[in-house]
């Protein structure tokens, strides 16, 4: 049974039927816009259409159970096929057969055979010297006064390339199981003046505090002569325990980053809200752009959405116990919020724009980038630095003659192996080769 | 000063003589005119790279900066005229390399007609040849690598496309279900290009793109009804080339990819947002990756082989024109 499953996870087969079956599914999710609203869903696809949509998952192909399930079957394949290959290749690699005994030529890729006058221990030292100025790593593999063997080996890493690769598939993967786990991607609206430190969610709920606040001290909007917008810049300041500790301006591309937290210029609006709020006797008067929560007690956010100029009413959010409740209220009228002693008042709406950050914590972002160079240098060395290997038997011949069989393999490209078998050849050609070189090719 | 549509247009030129003359080769067989044509396309890929430099200082101005060491963050590619003519660019320059390791001039006939073409269509679709300024989001240190080395990617892609189309015109055994594939997917591969152009005529748009579909296939039944296929490198050469641009286009898709994904994490906030375009890049590079797997476990061979470069190329062409002209997203700017 286990046997059975491992040589199931083994086969190279397997891969090319899950790769194409990832890539199949992909499109789905560009074809059905992703993770919108069930209203949007409702109003385009109808309700059948949408109950099935849901059902498997295509409105958020990406994070649903199957398309995850690929990803580990992927990664699966990947460990047990690599488990299974790397001792063969490993043995193939670091364990070569030196010699080349008569007839083995015949399974090289490139060959020569060429008589030579000379004496054997020459011939031996020139190809030596010119196998290692090619960057050969040779050694004399058979010496006896007759007959001498080479054996000479080049790049031999390149045979593992295709392993780095995987492994950098695999640590990328890992970051990005990562990201999904521990990363969050949320948004803070800020308008000159203010600050907070509630990191809302476009959908639903959730709301993360963090331990220090951001601060917006000016929001600019550089146009070109055209009218089209040039750049966003928010002069943003850290405020930790009351004090500034690091202030910068950030443009789209351009981040703030804080402990770990990455600030980024994604979007601007207009609309700030002022309010009063009475706790006990104390009265307090902040700015609050819409959009932005503000926190009243435990588990307790309110954020103002909307004006609504024609009939005064303002629309609201009420966050409570992690229950979205929307509503609608009256400037200047106090409002007592549930579960605590605090009543707020919305007392003015200033059409002043606000900055709209991006704000991200992803621990996966580095796994990510260490995996993805991984990755790039096995293709590397996968696909451009050829192994190369150079076989050669010298063989003591009649009348002070030498034979000389050189060959060679390589796993990709014959013509620079052929390239540098010349190299050698030539060499030993122009030494010990008085009269006119005589070669019979077999190919 | 010299502007730069004006050099653009020069090179087109010389790339139209150039593909004059490799004609001539193929069919006289006379060194001077391949000789000619292959310096015709140098010509013209100096001039066209000269062109980006010109149009690199243009954008500069109109972005109002005088900093030369931030070039890099001006890089001409960012509409889809400039992206267009880096496209047939890379293509010929790829081409030109090509040629040069394999002493072999029987592509320049086929890869330069369908650069030029590339680079025409900005004329015929009406895309802005206009230097514009850059939106904040376009601001980047990664526009330049993360452009250069996916349009690598895209032109390798280009490049194995053609050869696997001129291997069926090559093979004794093609059949009319092969032609008929050919013809598909080219349709297919014009289909993308000139949809924007005639959006609002559905009938012009399918009988233009099946006439041009139609026209290529009868241009490659010619040249092997007539035998003109011969001066083509051998079957199993054709192979190699093809298999070797696919593991070119892979390596420099998947730097494209991944410098992408470094850009997003600098604009967006995360290094992956499922955009249609990051998820067709990412379909591509699966087919592409379950592609080499084929070849290396079963040796894929033969016109199998040649489909999936097809079909490989194919999720290239819809990653970089369908997904901007037919799915908003991220990318949407470069309409």
């Amino acid at each position: 049974m286990l046997k059975k499953i491992y040589d199931f996870f083994s086969s190279v087969k397997l891969a090319i039927i899950l790769l194409l079956t990832l890539a199949v599914t992909s499109i789905i999710g560009t074809i059905i816009e992703q993770q919108q609203d069930p209203d949007k869903y409702l109003r385009e696809y109808g309700e059948t259409t949408y109950k099935i949509f849901k059902f498997l998952g295509f409105t958020d192909v990406y994070h649903s159970w199957w398309y995850i399930l690929l990803l580990i079957l992927l990664a699966i394949n990947l460990i047990v096929c690599s488990v299974k290959r790397l001792p063969k290749i490993w043995r193939v690699a670091k364990e070569p057969r030196k010699t080349l005994p008569e007839g083995y030529e015949k399974t090289l890729k490139v060959v020569h055979r060429i008589t030579l006058v000379g004496d054997v221990e020459d011939v031996k030292d020139s190809i030596l010297n010119t196998l290692k100025k090619i960057r050969y790593k040779s050694e004399v593999s058979k010496e006896e006064t007759e007959e001498v063997h080479i054996f000479a080996d080049k790049n031999v890493f390149a045979r593992f390339g295709v392993y780095i690769v995987h492994f950098g598939v695999l640590i990328v993967l890992i970051g990005g199981l990562i990201t999904a786990i521990f990363g969050y991607r949320g948004y803070m609206n800020l308008s000159e003046g203010t600050s907070s430190n509630l990191v809302g969610f476009f959908s639903g709920p959730k709301i993360i505090e963090l331990p220090f606040y951001i601060k917006c001290n000016k929001f600019t909007i550089d146009f070109y002569p055209s009218g089209m917008p040039k750049a966003y810049i928010s002069d943003l300041s850290v405020i930790e325990n009351g004090k500034e500790v690091y202030r910068k301006e950030i443009k789209v591309n351009d981040p703030l980053k804080y402990k770990g937290v990455y600030f980024y210029q994604a979007s601007y609006g207009r609309g700030e809200a002022i309010l009063q709020i009475k706790k006990g006797n104390r009265t307090e008067t902040v700015g609050l752009a819409f959009g932005q929560p503000i926190k009243f007690g435990k588990d307790t956010y309110l954020r103002i959405i909307s004006l609504d100029g024609k009939t005064m009413s303002i629309g609201i959010e009420f966050i409570q116990n992690k229950k979205i409740e929307e509503g609608i209220i009256k400037p200047f009228m106090f409002y007592k919020v549930p579960g605590t002693d605090i009543a707020f008042s919305v007392v003015d709406v200033k059409p002043v724009f606000y900055t709209g950050l991006q704000v991200a914590k992803d621990p996966g972002t580095w796994i990510v980038w260490v995996g993805s160079t991984i990755l790039i240098l096995g293709l590397i060395v996968a696909f451009f630095i050829p192994h190369r290997r150079v076989w050669a038997r010298i063989k003591k011949g009649k009348e002070g003659k030498v034979t000389l069989v050189i060959g060679g393999i390589t796993n990709k490209g014959t013509e620079g192996l052929a390239k540098e078998l010349e190299e050698v050849l030539g060499v030993v050609k122009s030494s010990y080769c008085p009269n006119t070189p005589k070669e019979e090719r077999n190919d | 000063m010299i502007n730069s549509v004006t050099l653009f247009n020069a090179g087109m030129v010389a790339f139209f003589l150039a593909f004059l003359f490799y004609t001539i080769h193929t069919f006289s067989k006379s060194s001077w005119s391949g000789k000619l044509g292959t310096y015709l396309a140098w010509f013209g890929v100096i001039v066209q790279g000269a062109a980006f430099i010109v149009r690199g200082v243009e954008k500069a101005k109109v972005n109002m900066v005088s900093d030369w060491t931030a070039f890099y963050k001006y890089a001409p590619f960012t509409n889809m005229y400039e992206s267009l003519m880096l496209f047939g660019w890379t293509a010929i320059l790829l081409y030109l390399l090509f040629e040069w390791k394999y002493r072999n001039k029987a592509f320049g006939m086929f890869v330069v007609p369908l650069a030029l073409m590339g680079e025409l269509s900005t004329q015929i679709l009406g895309f802005n040849p206009e230097a514009q300024p850059l939106v904040p989001a376009l601001q980047s240190n990664w526009l330049l690598f993360h452009v250069v080395t996916t349009f690598i990617g895209y032109a390798a892609a280009a490049v194995s496309a053609g050869i696997a189309y001129a291997y069926f015109a090559k093979r004794d055994d093609t059949t009319g279900k092969d032609w008929m594939v050919i013809f598909i997917t080219t349709w297919f591969i014009f289909f993308f290009i000139i949809y924007s152009a005639y959006r609002e005529n559905v009938f012009l748009f399918l009988g233009v793109s099946s006439v041009v579909a139609a026209t290529f296939c009868g241009f490659l039944f010619i040249l092997k009804r007539y035998g003109i296929t011969r001066i083509f490198p051998s079957i199993e050469a054709m192979e190699q080339i093809m298999y070797q641009s696919v593991a070119v286009g892979f390596v420099f898709l998947t730097i494209g990819i991944i410098l992408g994904a470094v850009w997003a994490k600098y604009a967006w906030g995360g290094y992956w947002s499922w955009d249609p375009k990051e998820t067709w890049s990412l379909i591509t590079w699966l087919v592409y990756a379950a592609y080499l797997h084929a070849r290396y476990i079963k040796g894929l061979s033969g016109k199998p082989l040649a489909y999936f470069t097809i079909i490989g190329f194919l999720s290239v062409i819809f990653t970089y024109y369908g997904v901007n002209l037919i799915i908003p997203g991220l990318h949407s700017y470069a309409q």
